[in-house]
């Protein structure tokens, strides 16, 4: 199972990742026709202001989602395959107790028209054959998209490395 | 359940015994109008406009509804025939002098097929069609605030005695479910109304936003509760009063100002 890594260090807060979102989940998949939509997609990842730099946030897909023991009508539930905890928009009865019940504050209200009942989450791009747009919009690479394994190993590598380097200069 | 085929409009869909036909369609991306259906609140079965022709292979064609109508191996259904287009526009005249002021829904399937209401309708400002979406909206969250009541003409739906009810926790779901607009939500001054029920909103303890009713609150605790349906989440993991902007700044900051990896 893949997930969603975010290295703070490296976001210089530029939104890239909230405006490829959107695209990526309007119906034109076109910036320029999707800011003329008539719903324009809210985005599902949102650029935070951290002391001393950004923070990328989104869906964390819990392990354990609340937000899926919280829906009365099982419009929330978890992706066997992908693990990710996805919105099946057909059965959400839009009493919005997801919103107020997620710790990460990253379930919004998604404006549709007529009685539809949308809410906006990260679907990790389930749609999209490249994965999710935010990670190929990201040009810092502070967003990845890999397996914890993958993700350990890097950071022992590098740990590793730095380690390393330092024992020569100290010889 | 045994894994079946049935043809709708043509098209070869795969389903379960039993799956009702509106919801197969829908799984295989074939549209069937319809004001009352919604998946997560079955069986309605009442605006009718869903109706569509099916039947076995040789042995004709009678007009069901859909949302109701569970299917078959090898059952043939066609949900936009001369005949289906007729009937639905019958109904939604019907539908129209009923509620002549329905939106959402109901006024763009009325635009959709050309219809007006040829009748003089009896209560010129009616907006409901009495489907009860909004009613198993409020059962299925266990408030059970809204219920149909009265007899034949004078049927509509309410809050008991018409009086602002204890078990509405402002949440507006009924609202949301609802296909004609018919009900009304407004939220102004930190105030939420509906059902002629004024709800004043708890503030975010964070930025001072007032954003969710005491009772939304209450729900939320006694679901997360030691006795609540998904027990076993500690409540204070979470804080619901916390709005949502904030929630998503502070868990950002604590994530954002961990110990940097090299």
């Amino acid at each position: 199972m893949k997930a969603i890594f975010v290295d703070a260090k490296k976001c210089l807060s530029c939104h890239s990742c909230e405006l490829a979102c959107s695209v990526a989940h309007s119906e034109s998949k076109n910036l320029y026709a999707a800011i003329s939509e008539a719903f324009p997609k809210r985005p599902r990842v949102h650029v935070e202001a951290v002391p001393g730099g950004a923070f990328p946030i989104q869906c964390r897909h819990c392990e354990d989602p609340v937000c899926v023991k919280t829906c009365v009508s099982n419009a929330l539930f978890v992706d066997e395959d992908s693990g990710a905890v996805l919105h099946d928009e057909g059965r959400c009865i839009g009493c919005r107790m997801c919103i107020l019940a997620c710790p990460f504050g990253v379930i919004e209200e998604q404006e549709a028209g007529g009685n539809s009942c949308a809410v906006s989450k990260c679907d990790l791009c389930a749609a999209e054959p490249g994965g999710p747009a935010c990670i190929a919009a990201c040009p810092t690479g502070a967003l990845s998209f890999e397996s914890a394994e993958a993700y350990s190993k890097d950071k022992r590598r590098k740990y590793l490395i730095q380690f390393i380097e330092e024992e020569v200069q100290h010889v | 359940m045994r894994s079946i085929t049935i043809t709708i409009n043509g098209i070869e869909c795969a389903c379960r015994a039993g799956d009702f036909v509106k919801e197969v369609a829908l799984a295989h991306g074939i549209a069937i109008p319809s004001l009352c259906h919604h998946s997560a609140l079955p069986g309605q079965a009442c605006c009718r406009l869903c109706i569509v022709e099916a039947g076995k292979p040789g042995k004709g064609k009678s007009v069901v509804t859909s949302c109701v109508f569970p299917a078959e191996a090898g059952l043939e259904v066609e949900t936009d025939t001369e005949k289906i287009r007729r009937l639905r526009t019958n109904i939604l005249e019907l539908l129209l002098d009923r509620a002549p002021l329905g939106g959402g829904a109901l006024a763009g399937f009325a635009s959709e097929y050309g219809v007006t209401d040829p009748y003089t309708p009896e209560h010129p400002d009616e907006k409901c069609i009495l489907c009860g979406l909004c009613v198993k909206a409020c059962e299925k969250l266990g408030n059970s605030a809204i219920s149909t009541m009265m007899r034949g003409i004078e049927k509509k739906v309410g809050t008991a005695r018409d009086l602002p009810a204890e078990d509405c926790i402002g949440c507006a779901a009924c609202a949301k479910v609802c296909p004609t607009g018919k009900i009304a939500c407004t939220e102004a001054g930190g105030v939420r109304t509906i059902w002629e029920q004024e709800f004043a909103l708890l503030p975010c303890p964070v930025c001072g936003k007032p954003h969710i009713t005491g009772r939304e609150y209450d729900w939320l605790k006694a679901r997360f509760g030691a006795d609540g349906d998904a027990g076993g989440t500690p409540f204070d993991a979470f804080d619901p009063r916390i709005c949502p902007e904030c929630r998503r700044r502070t868990s950002s900051a604590h994530a954002g100002t961990l110990p940097a990896s090299p």
